[in-house]
């Protein structure tokens, strides 16, 4: 499985050697680097062999050099983010990094969905943000080499060498609860308020009324995958406010329980692909946290871990990879 | 090599008469996806299996065990999911 954790001295040489690369890490590290054939976003908690870290003194490397056969490097804002589908390659895939909670970031994850040829190649990624109780305080930001950004998405759009296909899979360990089914009227991110029984309600209160745990995502099952929407709790305000969005089509029921052995789960779900070639992987610090990763190997697993993933859409509380095979 | 586009399971999966559940992450999203447009008159059932088929086509390999699911005649491979294709 691809990836591992670089001084930076050693990524510059990667960057001098030519070398495509995908980069996650501090910004007091990647600010470091030098303009090249790499992309990049903030994040400062990684899953490694070794197991779940948080450093702000690595960068997270992904190399694809010998994977792709050439590629191009955009950013988009709100404004053109639509324009990544025909923006790529005919065969092969697009790797996004997209600052969490900004314009771009609510415009794909609304948006992407509804857009035509979204599933012709895989769309695969993260959202990018810094160390929790910085948030608010300092910006998640994205690289397109040594050009950064606080507020734009950045894609490097890979070209797969002939006779090989990219796919894009999901690990969600939660699954739909037994409780009641919630709907929304409008997509967006909730309002906190839904519809239960066909009477509207305050999200945050139905929550607490029902004693739900507040570490537990909705659920909603689209033909057979677990898609999750996690919330954090603004109990000042009283304030259930949602992660990713929701729409009018699905409906959503509380996730079933946390008590999960993750490392277990996780290991009888990657099996399938325990031989497949994934260049890319990415988790939740949602699931770091819940699920106390820190210090824990699963599965050999290797990557950011990361304030949203990217499979097509923006996901929660999920892990994702990317197999070239 | 994939069933016959012919074939009436592929009608049954784009429109979600028939309920699946399938196991490869891009085939869900992408049914997902057809089944909404369908019933909402964005396009036809035939330009919806032939989306469906091509991607089959591309993802071959990865969608057997969906298209043994389909395909097969045996009826505990049907799943009944009212909270999906509720669109």
């Amino acid at each position: 499985m691809s990836g591992q954790l670089f001084s930076v001295n050693e990524v510059k040489e990667m960057i001098n050697q030519d070398r495509v690369l995908l980069l996650s890490g501090d910004e007091s590290q990647l600010s470091q680097l030098p303009d090249g054939k790499w992309v990049g976003g903030t994040i400062p908690y990684f899953m490694t062999k070794e197991g779940g870290l948080f450093t702000q003194d690595k960068i997270f490397v992904n190399d694809i050099t010998d994977e792709v056969d050439g590629f191009e490097i955009k950013m988009y804002d709100e404004n053109d983010i639509s324009k990544l589908v025909e923006d790529s390659y005919d065969n092969g895939f697009s790797y996004i990094i997209v600052p969490a909670l900004t314009p771009v970031w609510s415009k794909y994850a609304l948006e992407s969905p509804k857009w035509d040829d979204i599933y012709v190649n895989p769309v695969v990624g993260w959202v990018s943000g810094v160390k929790y109780e910085d948030f608010g305080k300092i910006q998640p930001r994205t690289y397109a080499g040594s050009t950064s950004s606080t507020s734009k998405a950045v894609v490097m759009h890979a070209k797969l060498p002939e006779g090989k296909v990219a796919r894009t899979e999901i690990i969600n360990v939660y699954e739909q609860g037994e409780g009641d089914q919630l709907s929304f009227k409008d997509q967006g991110f909730g309002d906190n308020e839904c519809i239960v029984e066909g009477d509207t309600v305050d999200l945050y209160k139905y929550f607490n009324e029902k004693s739900i745990d507040e570490t537990l995502p909705l659920v909603a099952n689209y033909a057979g995958a677990n898609i999750n929407v996690g919330s954090i709790w603004n109990k000042d305000a009283g304030r259930a406010d949602l992660f990713a969005p929701v729409f009018p089509e699905m409906t959503y029921k509380v996730a079933k329980t946390r008590d999960i052995n993750y490392a277990e789960e996780f290991k009888e779900k990657i099996e399938r692909d325990s031989d497949s070639n994934i260049v890319f992987s990415c988790n939740c610090l949602f699931n770091f946290v819940n699920f106390g990763l820190n210090g824990k190997n699963i599965a050999d697993v290797a990557g950011p871990v990361t304030f949203g993933e990217i499979a097509y859409h923006v996901l929660n509380q999920t892990f994702v990879y990317l197999v070239i095979e | 090599m994939l069933p016959n586009k012919e074939l009436p399971g592929w009608e049954m999966l784009v429109t979600g008469k028939k309920i699946y559940n399938l196991r490869n992450f891009v085939l869900q999203m992408k049914v997902t996806q057809t089944a909404k447009d369908i019933k909402a008159d964005k396009i036809t059932v035939q330009k919806a299996i032939d989306d469906i088929y091509a991607l089959c086509a591309k993802y071959e390999k990865a969608v057997k065990m969906d298209m043994q699911t389909i395909f097969s005649d045996e009826p505990q491979n049907e799943e009944i999911c009212q909270d999906s294709y509720s669109l």
